[in-house]
Formats: C-alpha cells, sequence, structure tokens
C-alpha cells in the first residue's frame, strides 16, 4: 500500500457517503477518493474472503469484482448504508455481492476485471498466514483487521507529514504508551534536548496522531458523533 | 524488528501482531486515541500509581495528623487529616507526583492558589494553605463533612426539589468565582460536595487550569476516578464517559471562560433531574421527571453547544429559578374562556328564533307544513332552554375548578340561569293577570262611568307596571343569590391570587347585570305580547278555538227541502240564520293593526253569530263557514240530500272569500254560487248576485228541517 499517493485532495476530509453519492453521479474526483478508501481498507475484506475459505486466487478476483460493481451505478445504494458506518457498508455489500452478482461476473469476466488499482494480494496473505488461532468469527476478524489498517493508515499519514520534524519511526512507538510508562528523562537523553522539550515534542505528536485517527474515522463515517462510539467498537475489536 | 518473533508491548505486556504495519501494538495505540476523551477502567488506558497511604503521607506533613485517606480525586489523592496547630479537620490533597518534575509548574501552582485562596465564599470550599514537601504538591483545604453529589447520584437521582435547592447555591459559588475572574473547568458531581447541614461546597476550582497547562495533558485530562467509572459503566461498553465538559473545552481550549462552567453545570443540573447524562439529542427533563416545564428552558439553555447561547451570566441562573418558584406553577397557558359557556350562550339565540316563527304563525312543531328537517330544527332549538341551562352549569363548574386557567364565569351563569328566569316570566305575568282580572281587584279599579275599554287598559297598564317591576326584583334576587355562590373559593388548596383571578371584575359584573337585564325585559316583552293578542278574545270570552260552532248540525232528513229565497244588501255583516244583517261597530276599522282587525272583527262576528262580511275590502268573506262553490245552475239543480252530503266532505274556514273579486263588469253581473254551512248548522246555497251602492247584494236558500 502506498500511503499518500493517492491524493484525492477535493473529498480529503468528506465522508464516505457524500464521495459515494458523488461518485454515483460521475465525478471522476469522487471516483478517485473512492478508490483512495478502497486502498486503504481492501484488506480486511480481502481476509474475510480468504477466512471463508477461498482460495487466494478467487479470493483475489472476487475483491477486484466486487470494487468494481461498487464503482458501477447501481452498486452504492442507499439501502446498504448500515448506520453511516463504512465498515458495516463495505462487509454487508460484500456479502451480498458474494452472494449474488458474483457467480454471475465470475463467469463472465475471470480474470479481466477493469479496476486501476493496484493490490499487494501477496502482502495480505503473508499476514493471514502468520494469524494465531483464533476462534472469532470471520465478522470479527474483519472488524479487527479493519482498525489495524485503519491505524496502519494513519499512522503512514503521519510518518508522511512529519518526516521533515522528526524522524517518525523513532517517535512513534511512543504513541502507544501512557505518561506512566514515559520515560521522558530517558527519551530527552536519547533525543538530545531537554526534558521538557521531550515533552512537549511527545504531546505534540499524541495530538496530532489523535487528530488524524478522529479524521480518518470520521471520513468512515456518516457524522462526527458517531466518532466516539466508532472508536470505541474498533478498541473492542482489537482488544 | 524481525517479523517471525513477535515483540511485546511495553505498554500491555501482550505480544504485538506480526501482520501491523509499523508493528505498534494497535490496541494500546487505539487506547491511547481514546484516553484524550474518556478516563478508563480496567489496565488499558493510562494506569495510575497506587495512592500513598497515609503513614507514608504523615511523615511528609509534620503538622498534621493523616487521620484517612478520603479518595482519589480528579487531581490526585485527598486526605483526611487534623491540623494540629488549630486542632480543627482539613483536606490535603496531593497533586498527582507526575507533576513533579516540571519547575514552571510550581510557580504556577503559587499563583493559582494565591488566586484561590481569595475564594472566600460560604459555598466555596476553602484553601487554607498549599506548598511542596518532598516532591509532593499540597493544597489544605476545608474539610467538608457530608457527601458529594456523586454519591447521591450513584444512589438514584434526587428529589427534583433537592436539584432545584442544590443549584442556586452552585451558582452562588460560580458567580462569586467569575466575579474573581476565575473559571472552575472541572464541574461534575464529583467537585460538589453537600455538608451535614445540606450546604453546598463547590471544590477543586481552578485545578483543571492549573494542572492542564503542563505539557504533556491535554485540559481536562484526568487520572481515573473509580467511582465514575463505576457509575457509568453500561453493559457491552468496557469504557464510560462522564463528560461535563463544554464542547469548547475539548476542541478550542484557548477559548475557553466562565460560560464552560455554565454548560458543565448544565449537565449536572440535568444528571440530577433525570438520573442520566443528556445524550446526543437532549431529550428535556420534564418529559422524564415530573417538573415544572419552565426548568427545561434553563437546562437547555444552559447545554446550548454555542457559548453565546448560553446564559452569559451564572447568575441569570438563579434569578430565573427563582422566578419560576415563585410564579404559579405550570400557568403558562393563558386563560382562556370557558368554551362551554360559549356554546351555550350561542345556543339560547336559537331557542327565541324557534319560539317566535311558532308563534308568529301560531302553529305547533308538529307534523302539518313543516318537513322533517325543519321540524327537528325547530326542536333542537326549542332543546336550547334545557341545553343552554345545562352548559351553562356546567361551565360555572369547570371554572370554579380550573384555579384560573378558565374564565368567564358571567356568561356562564348568564347561560344557566336565563331559561329558568325566563320560565318564571309566565308565571308572574299570569299570577298579575289573575290578580287584576279575576281575583275581584278589577272592581276596585274600575270607575264607575267609565267605559270597558279604558277600564281594561287600565287593568292592563297596572298589571304591565307590577309584572316587570315583580320581574325585575325577583331575577335581581336570584341573580345576586346564585352569584355569590358561584363566587366563594372553589374547594382545594388555591392561592388567594388564584381564587381572585375566578373572580369576574367589577366591570365585568355590570355587563353582565345589563346583558342579563335585556334579556329578561325581552322574555317578559314576549310574553305580554302573547297575552295581549289573547286579550281580544278576552274581551268577550275566553275561547280556545278560533271559532265555535253549535253543537252537532242535525242530520239530513229524506223529504228536507229548501227553505224560501232570502235576498239581502250586505253591508257590514250578515248572518245567514237568522237573516239578520248588521253594520260592523266603528273600532274595528280604527286601529292600524290589520292583524288585530281582524282578529278582534272574527270574535266579534262570531260572538254576534254572524256569518259573513264585507269589511274590511268590501268584498264578501266568510267567517267560520263550510263553502264551496258550484256551477251557477246548481242553484236550480241541487236537491238538499246533495247539498248535505257535498257539505260533508268540505273543511270548516275562519276566514274564507265568498266573492273571489271580479274584474270586468261582465263578471260583476254574474252570480258565484256556494253551497254553505254556517257555524250553527245551517245549511243552503248562496248566490254572490251584484255590487251596489248598499254592499254586495246577496241571496240565498236554507235547508228547512
Amino acid at each position: 500500500m502506498q500511503a499518500g499517493e493517492s491524493d484525492p485532495t477535493l473529498f480529503a476530509t468528506t465522508r464516505w457517503t457524500i464521495v459515494c453519492d458523488a461518485a454515483r453521479g460521475g465525478d471522476s474526483g469522487a471516483v478517485e477518493a473512492l478508490g483512495a478508501l478502497f486502498r486503504t481498507y481492501w484488506q480486511p475484506l480481502y481476509r474475510y474472503v480468504r477466512r471463508l475459505g477461498r482460495t487466494p486466487e478467487d479470493a483475489e478476483d472476487l475483491i477486484q469484482g466486487f470494487f468494481a460493481n461498487l464503482l458501477q451505478k447501481n452498486g452504492l445504494r442507499l439501502a446498504d448504508r448500515d448506520r453511516g458506518r463504512f465498515r458495516a457498508f463495505l462487509l454487508g455489500s460484500l456479502k451480498h455481492y458474494m452472494a449474488n452478482e458474483w457467480k454471475r461476473d465470475h463467469r463472465l469476466k475471470r480474470g479481466g476485471f477493469d479496476i486501476h488499482m493496484s493490490i499487494d494480494w501477496k502482502g495480505a496473505e503473508t499476514g493471514l498466514s502468520l494469524e494465531p488461532e483464533d476462534n472469532r468469527s470471520p465478522d470479527k476478524l474483519y472488524d479487527r483487521d479493519w482498525a489495524m489498517a485503519l491505524l496502519d493508515k494513519v499512522l503512514d499519514d503521519l510518518a508522511a507529514e512529519e518526516e521533515q520534524d522528526l524522524e517518525f519511526a523513532r517517535w512513534k512507538p511512543f504513541l502507544s504508551l501512557s505518561s506512566a510508562h514515559l520515560a521522558y528523562a530517558e527519551i530527552a537523553a536519547e533525543f538530545g534536548m531537554t526534558e521538557g522539550a521531550a515533552r512537549v515534542a511527545v504531546h505534540r505528536l499524541r495530538k496530532r496522531y489523535r487528530q488524524r485517527l478522529r479524521e480518518e474515522i470520521g471520513r468512515t463515517l456518516a457524522g462526527d458523533h458517531l466518532v466516539e462510539e466508532e472508536m470505541r467498537s474498533l478498541f473492542a475489536a482489537l482488544s | 524488528m524481525n517479523p517471525n518473533t513477535p515483540s511485546l508491548c511495553p505498554e500491555c505486556g501482550k505480544p504485538v501482531p506480526p501482520d501491523s504495519q509499523h508493528q505498534i501494538c494497535p490496541a494500546c495505540l487505539m487506547a491511547q486515541a481514546l484516553a484524550s476523551q474518556t478516563a478508563a477502567a480496567g489496565g488499558k488506558a493510562t494506569a495510575a500509581a497506587p495512592p500513598p497511604s497515609p503513614e507514608e503521607i504523615a511523615e511528609k506533613f509534620p503538622q498534621f495528623e493523616i487521620l484517612e485517606c478520603l479518595g482519589r480525586g480528579g487531581m490526585g489523592v485527598v486526605y483526611k487529616a487534623r491540623q494540629k496547630s488549630l486542632n480543627r479537620l482539613v483536606a490535603i490533597k496531593i497533586l498527582a507526583p507526575e507533576r513533579e518534575h516540571d519547575s514552571k509548574f510550581a510557580g504556577r501552582f503559587a499563583r493559582e492558589a494565591e488566586l484561590l485562596a481569595k475564594l472566600s465564599h460560604p459555598h466555596i470550599v476553602t484553601i487554607h494553605d498549599f506548598g511542596e514537601t518532598g516532591g509532593l504538591y499540597y493544597l489544605v483545604m476545608e474539610f467538608v463533612d457530608g457527601v458529594s453529589l456523586r454519591d447521591l447520584l450513584r444512589e438514584g437521582k434526587l428529589e427534583p426539589k433537592q436539584a432545584l435547592a442544590i443549584v442556586p447555591e452552585i451558582c452562588d459559588a460560580l458567580q462569586f468565582a467569575h466575579d474573581h475572574g476565575i473559571v472552575h473547568r472541572d464541574i461534575k458531581p464529583e467537585n460538589i460536595l453537600l455538608n451535614r447541614l445540606g450546604r453546598v461546597k463547590v471544590a477543586d476550582f481552578g485545578l483543571a487550569k492549573l494542572v492542564a497547562d503542563t505539557a504533556d495533558i491535554e485540559p481536562g485530562q484526568l487520572a481515573p476516578t473509580t467511582p465514575a467509572a463505576d457509575d457509568l459503566t453500561e453493559a457491552g461498553k468496557t469504557m464510560g464517559t462522564p463528560n461535563y465538559m463544554a464542547p469548547e473545552q475539548t476542541q478550542n481550549p484557548e477559548a475557553v471562560d466562565s460560560r464552560a462552567d455554565i454548560y458543565s453545570l448544565g449537565v449536572v443540573f440535568y444528571q440530577m433531574l433525570t438520573g442520566e447524562l443528556p445524550g446526543k439529542l437532549i431529550e428535556a427533563p420534564s418529559r422524564k421527571v415530573q417538573i415544572d416545564v419552565r426548568l427545561d428552558e434553563v437546562v437547555l439553555r444552559a447545554l446550548e453547544r454555542e457559548p453565546g447561547r448560553r446564559y452569559q451570566q451564572v447568575g441569570e441562573i438563579k434569578t430565573r429559578m427563582e422566578t419560576i418558584a415563585e410564579t404559579p406553577p405550570a400557568g403558562t397557558p393563558e386563560p382562556r374562556f370557558s368554551r362551554v359557556a360559549i356554546a351555550g350562550a350561542a345556543w339560547a339565540p336559537f331557542f327565541f328564533a324557534a319560539a317566535l316563527s311558532l308563534a308568529r304563525e301560531r302553529r305547533t312543531p308538529f307534523p302539518e307544513g313543516y318537513t322533517l328537517v325543519a321540524q327537528l330544527l325547530i326542536f333542537a332549538s326549542l332543546a336550547a332552554c334545557f341545553g343552554t341551562t345545562l352548559l351553562g352549569w356546567i361551565a360555572v363548574t369547570q371554572i370554579r375548578r380550573s384555579a384560573g386557567k378558565l374564565y368567564g364565569l358571567g356568561l356562564a351563569v348568564l347561560d344557566g340561569l336565563l331559561f329558568p328566569l325566563l320560565a318564571l316570566m309566565p308565571c308572574i305575568a299570569w299570577f298579575w293577570w289573575w290578580f287584576y282580572h279575576d281575583s275581584g281587584i278589577h272592581m276596585v279599579i274600575y270607575t264607575s262611568g267609565e267605559s270597558p275599554e279604558s277600564g281594561q287598559a287600565k287593568l292592563s297598564g297596572w298589571s304591565l307596571i307590577t309584572t316587570v317591576i315583580t320581574a325585575a326584583v325577583i331575577c335581581w334576587l336570584i341573580i345576586r343569590r346564585v352569584w355569590r355562590a358561584v363566587n366563594k373559593a372553589p374547594d382545594g388548596p388555591v392561592s388567594s391570587r388564584m381564587a381572585a383571578r375566578a373572580r369576574v371584575s367589577n366591570a365585568g359584573k355590570w355587563k353582565f347585570a345589563v346583558i342579563v337585564l335585556v334579556l329578561m325585559s325581552l322574555g317578559a316583552g314576549i310574553c305580554w305580547r302573547i297575552f295581549n293578542v289573547r286579550k281580544v278574545e278576552r274581551l268577550t270570552q275566553p275561547r280556545n278555538q278560533l271559532y265555535t260552532q253549535v253543537p252537532g248540525a242535525p242530520p239530513v232528513a229524506q223529504n228536507h227541502s229548501f227553505g224560501p229565497v232570502i235576498n239581502r244588501d250586505v253591508d257590514g255583516a250578515i248572518d245567514f240564520d237568522s237573516g239578520k244583517v248588521v253594520v260592523l261597530p266603528e273600532k274595528f276599522s280604527e286601529s292600524n293593526d290589520i292583524a288585530l282587525n281582524v282578529l278582534n272583527g272574527v270574535s266579534w262576528l262570531e260572538h254576534e253569530g254572524m256569518d259573513a262580511v264585507t269589511e274590511p275590502s268590501r268584498l264578501l268573506k266568510g267567517v267560520g263557514m263550510k263553502a264551496k262553490a258550484v256551477d251557477r245552475d246548481a242553484w236550480d239543480r241541487l236537491t238538499p240530500k246533495q247539498t248535505v252530503s257535498m257539505l260533508e266532505t268540505i273543511q270548516r274556514e275562519t276566514w274564507q272569500d265568498l266573492d273571489p273579486g271580479r274584474k270586468t263588469d261582465e263578471d260583476r253581473k254574474a252570480p258565484v254560487t256556494w253551497v254553505f254551512e254556517t257555524r250553527e248548522g245551517g245549511r243552503g246555497i248562496l248566490q254572490v248576485l251584484e255590487y251596489s251602492g248598499q254592499g254586495v247584494n246577496v241571496r240565498y236558500k236554507l235547508i228547512q228541517n
């Protein structure tokens, strides 16, 4: 996945619902934005399909077909909006697609879907096979994958932004630590700054991270008031 | 990092999932994002070190005797202690040790503590002292022996009365602080204490700002408060959010001012009343709890997301609540006029209309001449006499019970009394009529030599006067009595103000009296009119019918024949039975009232036995006769038997044209022939011959018995 490559600036902070509507209307910028969303979140879908027992080839096929179907005008029906959550919407649409259209498309277009997306299928596979035993349902695991994809995306975005200021790769582990476990003195020593500066830096980074995260989640929801709830659900999925 | 050997997360200790791109524990990452808004229960969010025990603290505070740990507060831990020098109980709050190493913090802390020490107010927890000892920053505060609002809320929601008593005291505290330029920033139930006397004490003023200005804590970020987390854990969620902070505190901390406290107060108020925190869609408290609707406005306005739309001063809230408490509860709907009274009043005129129309046409509302719809209408209108009365009294009861919400007592009483009093009028009039005409008084009133007519007029005058006077007096007495009874204070605890509102003002009373008298006069006048008409009949004899008949026309035997032909000139009236012709008395042509004339005339004629008359139009008219036109040669052709059988099918009429009016001279010369029967039973054939200077020339022959 290449973060930052796509730049649907028009829709950077717009909700997926609006983007969908615009994409349905044929707006090419919106289609791009929708593509960006897919690029972020295709992996959970792929893994979901794999966990259902499909072969990697079938899974590839299915995901490509699904996206193609979504980008077509009749794919994004209003009725599918699961309380404004893109996450649930995607999964629901995928299930629907699998039950109905895929069989048809599969027969017709084996291997020849008209998608302009670069997808790292192998990467998805790798992660899959290394997963520990997990008794949870594919749906729950999908949520977990989604959360991880989301976090990865956010960190990628931060990395792209922060390259000028900090070595993000060295600072990013602090984002998962609470104040109790942060030894500011050591950080200060390691990075050659005063403790106060270290605190400030960490604080700033955290703030940016939180902001990014909320934004990213907000993009997948119909309204800002749902962000809290979504965060909690994702956290629950990750635990 | 080697993707094959999973590393452990330093925060939670669990292995980091290998498929995460950045190799950071995603759970903790997410938790950190959440921690800015929430206080977490359990180990995943910011873990806190356990508070030092009283023994550990005691050594740092030799001047105090540490008694017990009261609990973990927002900023740190609170201990109950006894100040040895003054032998008083205090509370010592130790700020969380994370702050220890910040040099700037010390200075800020000192400044803040000085400011807070200025807040000397009965409802604010006083700061006695502050300092730093052995690496710990501490505050010595007034000890409040009681409970926090959180404790009360944990037991369930408060009684609205209690909530309404607490909030104004909080307002006092906040207003005082705001006046001194201090914003609390952290109003929540944990910070609102109530001592054993029930007095409110607001604690932790300004500490949120103090603590928040350090580098790595966002304003309002708090270490977990265990009691709060217990309260607000909901099924299915692992974290609770007691979010008392105003929206601008999270979004734009720099712009926070005293109005943020107002928001927080609003949240606390809401929670006190309903037991719940306001959700995203705030439901009006009065919908959940039995409280005055006007309080909704107070709470909701305090909870406005835009600071500019909230109350701008805390004192306003207190004032508003006091106003609400003083004015009558839920009395906001404008008092309205009783609809029942209006309905009753509207119905009444129908009665008069129906009654008048019937009286004028001298008809009964029974079949003959009225369609079904008309009959129903008339009955409904006549029913008004009962309907209006009933509605009137119902309205009176309603108004009395409404405690000021309904008015219009005057109209209601009017409705209730109108028809009963009207019904009284005829009784009074009748009484006086009898008194003057039949009881013998008239003997006294008549002076000798007076003509009967003027005597009658005098009697009528007297009876009218006395009727009116008596009617007015009786009506007045009744109305006054009823009015007094109705205006007595209704049952139940009603404030004097409300009872006063239920009474009609003096001006209204006079209006009411005038209306009543007008209607009474109307009623009396109507009754009078009806009697006046009847008066004519009493000139001679009371009659129940418009025409009388000498009992039974004798049957006709076979051998009856016609009597002699009688020829007369009629200029006045004629009696066929006797052949008498009379001139009409002058009085019957004097009056301008034709109706009266006719009626008068008919009476007189009947009394005199007259059968036909040429007044007033000079055409011959039958009075109380049966008559049917026949062709001219019937005069010769008809036998008595045929005449009688014809007459059997004919209706008797009060007033009959015997001469339809001839327009041409030709007509005038041709006779009109009738078979007739008089009231006395005289039957025969009549011919109207011609008009002359002496009136109408007629000839007739009667059947002889």
